[in-house]
């Protein structure tokens, strides 16, 4: 039937049309109809249920603005030593290098083994794109959070590395280096984010807010 | 006429082979000229579907803890991005699905559709009204507030009247001396599986009805029509058209007459030290409550209760009369009116206090309920059979 | 003057065409509501702000009400509706060493205290006190209002307040006299008269119990219609098949 009017369509008359065409009856078009006007009822009622799943607008205003600014005091950290502290829900490890620590970071055979070693992927601010991978050599801050599927390595050493001190992620194996920096061949990607911090003095780091780059934040690093 | 189907159609039957034989017989299904009555059963699907469905979206929600299930509930009409439709849809669902649910009944009643061959349809509906009304009351506990933990109270006491091991029954049943949080825990699961199960027993109720085919209100009548329609179009359409209308109660009552919906003590928090002025139960229960109050003894009270929906069963047994239609049955005729005021006495009884009157009126609607189906019913049938006319009577199955 | 057709035809467009997810939370804008008798604008060049007469009523539940009641169904971020400004809704909050996800609990440490504090009666939750008082509305309106000198011949306890539309103790009211003329400039220019600010808390209270109330009649007004259009198209389909089929 089609291929009739195709056959002639220099000369589309209404004459033609009416031959060749069904026109539509009135029971097609109300059945149509019904069925148009029911399936977008049906999505219809869909949307308060799919909007129910939404976060509450309270909660997306309180955290919001939930204090993003964290002072934490290092006094207390001896060389060598480290700890983890919660910020933003997050686990942040802060560890305080001796200074046989700080030399092993820029070990030639220790860059060797890393993926991004000069790190030149945003995970870092860049006042921490340095060989130690932090604002000052003798403290490092980390947010310990895998950048493969979100699990919290261990503060731990890891055997082939020169250098004491790393991160070994329990999930799938991750190895990170005393700077965060992840070692080639891992399932993680990039090396540990460097949270936005900046010293109050000389004890005391205020995690949230980078006087450096005062538009760097957990929300611009590579991974997300 | 074969190559035209085109070739996902056929991709699909070769795989799934049932798929058309079930939507050719569901289009062709043979439909005897029925009335509107005939299409609550799709109003009650839909219902059912919709209170499915909130339900699901509400128990995201609902926290089953005595501490927080009250302001869980709180949440969901105040904080949960448009919990407050989903929870009215839910509680304004309740009525619409029993008011429904108790036409189609009354349907059945009066015009025996509960008779052979469709004995099975008509039990399986029954399971589903008993069902139905659980998880109405165990859904009625989840909120926690006055109404909720009285009302629980008062019923599951009821349970306490069964000689000899009445008090063990409760105490195992509410899993601690008194209604606390393991029972409402219990109430939680039993009032989210009940809809799983409901929606299995409403498929068997289905596959029931399409063994036996719809009865037909015309056959008892002078001009009996034994014509038939095929279930699609029409009668697809004409079902659309009544869950239209069913659709537009049901928004009027949500979205314009809620205050008929909550009852005002429960938006109070449950106390178990302080009993609120007068329990009454949701009237979609209140007749068997009210029969609960119009017996003075605890035990005759819930086996009247529990009998009145027995009879119910018994039915397909009670009127073995060849005639189904109540229209050309004239005693059957006056005994289901009487029934069905009866009902509607019992419903406004359970909602008000018990007053020597509503006691009173309850007593008498009871005696109607069961002379009814225990006397009028089987006489009835009894003096049909007696005068049957063997050659223009009865339906043929 | 917000058009209540202009609305509707929006929730049935989207209701149609589903252009729209925010239907809700569009449909929480502020609704045409009856302007009091008593509101007089300021003849000043600046537009003021428009507040409707539950946002006004929010600054006297603020700066009044919540420092004898709570409002423990309600949590202090939920007022984001009438408050869009999240950091004042948090400030308020701390005030109350409180944050934005707690209930705006009282502010007595215990029963014992709040009745201390108020002759004998403990000041009621207000969460959904305009559904459970008794007269409603139009009872606690009336009754904000209703305070009145002590009449001759009548002798009040102390901590005890004449008001003649007070349900409770025989007109010898245990609340203090809440509102004052002129204790709060609203931003909007509305004078702070008493009837004016009854008028406002009593919406605020009602929107406090049932904060959809518009939203509701709004959505049942577009479903009907929809409801109405798809009924009109399957009649005419059904009574084509009955005459066909």
């Amino acid at each position: 039937m089609t291929q009739k009017h195709d056959a002639n369509p220099a000369h589309p008359s209404l004459n033609d049309e009416d031959s060749l065409l069904p026109r539509p009856t009135r029971r097609t078009v109300l059945t149509a109809g019904s069925l148009a006007l029911g399936g977008a009822g049906a999505c219809t009622l869909a949307v308060p249920f799919l909007d129910s799943l939404r976060r509450t607008q309270a909660s997306s205003a309180s955290s919001t603005q939930e204090q993003a600014i964290m002072d934490v005091s290092v006094q207390d950290l001896e060389p060598g030593a480290h700890k983890v502290v919660v910020w933003q829900g997050m686990p942040v490890a802060i560890q305080r290098r001796t200074p046989e620590m700080i030399r092993a970071l820029e070990d030639p055979a220790l860059l060797a083994q890393l993926l991004d070693p000069q790190s030149r992927i945003r995970q870092q601010p860049r006042e921490a794109e340095n060989a130690h991978r932090s604002l000052r050599p003798d403290y490092g801050v980390y947010v310990t959070i895998c950048t493969h599927l979100g699990c919290v390595p261990d503060y731990k050493n890891i055997a082939s590395l020169p250098a004491s001190g790393g991160f070994f992620c329990p999930c799938h194996g991750s190895q990170f280096d005393g700077a965060g920096r992840v070692l080639r061949n891992m399932p993680a990607p990039y090396n540990l984010p460097v949270p936005p911090l900046h010293f109050v003095d000389d004890h005391t780091i205020r995690l949230g807010e980078s006087t450096l780059s005062p538009h760097y934040s957990m929300n611009s690093i590579q991974q997300l | 006429m074969k190559d035209s189907i085109p070739p996902t159609r056929n991709w699909l039957d070769t795989r799934l082979p049932f798929l058309r034989p079930f939507w050719q017989h569901m289009a062709h299904f043979p439909m005897p000229p029925v009335n509107l009555l005939w299409t609550i059963g799709a109003c009650l699907i839909v219902a059912f579907g919709l209170m499915f469905v909130s339900g699901l979206f509400l128990s995201l929600h609902y926290q089953p803890d005595l501490s927080l299930a009250f302001d869980s509930v709180e949440a969901i009409e105040r904080r949960v991005p448009s919990g407050w439709l989903i929870r009215s849809i839910h509680t304004g669902g309740v009525s619409m699905l029993f008011a429904a649910l108790y036409l189609h009944v009354g349907r059945g009643l009066w015009y025996g559709s509960y008779k052979a061959p469709r004995e099975i349809v008509w039990l399986s509906g029954l399971l589903l009204m008993l069902l139905f009304m659980t998880t109405a009351f165990a859904g009625y506990v989840l909120p926690w507030g006055q109404m909720s933990y009285w009302g629980a109270t008062v019923i599951t006491h009821a349970v306490e009247a069964i000689p000899g091991i009445g008090h063990g029954l409760l105490v195992y049943l509410l899993g601690e001396d008194t209604l606390g949080g393991i029972a409402l825990h219990r109430f939680f699961i039993l009032h989210f599986t009940l809809g799983f199960i409901i929606a299995a027993i409403i498929g068997l109720h289905i596959l029931c009805l399409h063994g036996t085919g719809s009865s037909n209100p015309t056959l008892d009548s002078p001009h009996p029509d034994r014509s038939t329609r095929p279930f699609a179009p029409f009668y697809v359409v004409k079902d659309c058209l009544a869950v239209c209308v069913f659709l537009a109660l049901f928004a009027v009552l949500i979205f314009f007459l809620p205050e008929l919906l909550g009852k005002l003590d429960n938006i109070i928090p449950a106390n178990p030290l302080k009993t609120p002025a007068d329990i009454t139960p949701e009237w979609y229960l209140a007749p068997w409550f009210a029969m609960l109050r119009a017996i003075p003894s605890r035990l005759g009270g819930l086996i009247a209760a529990a009998s009145s929906l027995l009879v119910l069963f018994l039915l397909p047994w009670l009127d073995r009369s060849p005639r189904h239609n109540a229209t050309y049955r004239p005693l059957v005729r006056l005994g289901m009116g009487l029934f069905f005021i009866a009902f509607i006495t019992l419903i406004l009884a359970g909602m008000h206090g018990a007053t020597p009157l509503w006691v009173w009126l309850s007593r008498g609607s009871m005696l109607v309920w069961f002379l009814t189906f225990l006397v009028l019913l089987p006489l009835a049938a009894y003096r049909e059979r007696q005068t049957r006319d063997a050659s223009t009577q009865g339906e043929t199955p | 003057m917000r058009s209540c057709f202009r609305q509707t035809g929006i929730a049935f467009l989207a209701a149609l065409s589903l252009t729209s997810i925010s239907i809700t939370t569009r449909a929480e804008s502020p609704a045409p509501e009856q302007a009091p008798a008593t509101q007089t604008t300021a003849p000043t060049a600046d537009p003021l702000p428009i507040m409707r007469p539950e946002e006004r009523g929010l600054m006297i539940f603020q700066q009044v009400c919540s420092s004898c009641h709570s409002m423990e169904r309600a949590h202090y971020g939920d007022m984001i509706a009438l408050q869009p400004s999240a950091t004042a809704l948090q400030h308020w909050a701390q005030q109350r060493h409180a944050g934005l996800e707690s209930p705006i609990a009282s502010p007595y440490p215990s029963v014992a205290v709040g009745k201390a504090n108020n002759g004998g009666d403990y000041p009621p939750d207000l969460s959904h006190i305009a559904r459970t008082i008794r007269g409603g509305p139009d009872y606690i309106r009336q009754m904000l209002a209703g305070y009145r000198p002590v009449p001759p011949g009548v002798t009040l306890a102390p901590n005890t307040y004449y008001n003649p539309i007070a349900l409770t103790h025989h007109h010898k009211f245990k609340m203090r006299p809440p509102l004052h003329e002129g204790m709060i400039a609203f931003p909007d220019g509305t004078k702070a008269t008493i009837p004016q600010m009854a008028n406002d808390v009593t919406a605020f209270l009602q929107w406090a119990d049932d904060s959809h109330r518009h939203t509701r009649q709004f959505i049942g007004t577009a479903v009907l219609l929809y409801l109405a259009l798809l009924g009109g198209v399957l009649l005419a389909l059904w009574r084509l098949l009955k005459r066909t089929t």
